[in-house]
C-alpha cells in the first residue's frame, strides 16, 4: 500500500508499509465513514499517537512538576524552613 | 545509585516550597526548579516529604504527589544499599546533633556525587561542600 502525501511539499516523506488485513480492513471502514482518504486516515492517527509523547517531555523539573506546583493551598508559610518542627509534630501526636 | 545524568540533590525543604503555594520560599524555588533539567531524589527524602503532606496538610493530595513525584522523567529516585548506610553513619557520627540521618545521607551523597543539594534548610546548606568557581549557583538561601 502507497502512502501518499496530503500535499506534496519538500518535507513530506513518501513511504510504504504493510498492514495487517483486518488493520486495513478497519483504516479503509473508518476512511469510507468519515469521507477522507486511507491515507489521511494514517496521518490522523499517527498524528494522535505520537504527538502527546512529544509534548508531554518537560523541558525542566518545575515542568515536570507542573500538576502538584502549589497543590496544598492553606498550608503554612514556614513548612519549608520549620520541616523538623513538622515532623516533630507528627511523631509526638502518633 | 546512578547519578549519571543529575545535576542536584534535592531536601525535603526544596519540595515542599513547590509543593505548598502558601510558602515563604515557592516563588524562589518554581526559579530554581525552571533551570534544573534532572535530579536526584534519595528514598528517605521522598519519604520524609510525602510523610509531612500527608499528615499535616492534605492525604489525597499527598498521592497525587507521591504519584508525580515516583513517575517523573527528571526525576531519579535512588535507594540506598547496605554498604552505603554504613559509610552514611559514619559520616552521622561527625555531624552537629541537628543534623538528622536523612540530612547526613544527602551529605554523604553530596560529597561522593559531587552534586549540589537544594535545601532552604540553613545547616545543612552551611555544611555541604560548595564549588567556588560557581558563577550560578543553584543553592538557595533564606
Amino acid at each position: 500500500m502507497m502512502l501518499m502525501p496530503k500535499q506534496n511539499t519538500v518535507s513530506d516523506h513518501r513511504m510504504q508499509i504493510y498492514l495487517p488485513r483486518d488493520l486495513y480492513a478497519l483504516a479503509k471502514q473508518k476512511a469510507t465513514q468519515e469521507k477522507i482518504s486511507l491515507a489521511e486516515i494514517i496521518r490522523q492517527s499517527l498524528e494522535k499517537n505520537l504527538v502527546p509523547m512529544q509534548k508531554s517531555k518537560p523541558k525542566n523539573l518545575l515542568e515536570s512538576l507542573a500538576s502538584v506546583t502549589g497543590i496544598f493551598k492553606d498550608g503554612p508559610t514556614d513548612m519549608s524552613t520549620n520541616l523538623d518542627k513538622y515532623l516533630k509534630e507528627i511523631y509526638e501526636s502518633k | 545509585m546512578n547519578q549519571n545524568k543529575s545535576e542536584t540533590l534535592l531536601d525535603s525543604s526544596a519540595l515542599i516550597a513547590l509543593f505548598v503555594e502558601n510558602d515563604t520560599f515557592h516563588n524562589t524555588v518554581k526559579e530554581t526548579f525552571s533551570k534544573i533539567t534532572h535530579s536526584t531524589l534519595l528514598f528517605s527524602v521522598f519519604e520524609e516529604v510525602i510523610a509531612v503532606l500527608h499528615h499535616r496538610v492534605n492525604p489525597t493530595k499527598a498521592r497525587e504527589v507521591s504519584a508525580v513525584l515516583l513517575n517523573n522523567q527528571l526525576i531519579t529516585i535512588a535507594t540506598i544499599t547496605n554498604q552505603h548506610t554504613q559509610e552514611i553513619n559514619e559520616l552521622w557520627q561527625t555531624l552537629p546533633d541537628d543534623i538528622d540521618f536523612v540530612d547526613a545521607s544527602l551529605l554523604w551523597a553530596q560529597k561522593k556525587y559531587n552534586l549540589p543539594i537544594i535545601t532552604f534548610d540553613t545547616l545543612l546548606n552551611s555544611l555541604q561542600k560548595k564549588p567556588t568557581n560557581s558563577t550560578d549557583s543553584p543553592y538557595l538561601t533564606q
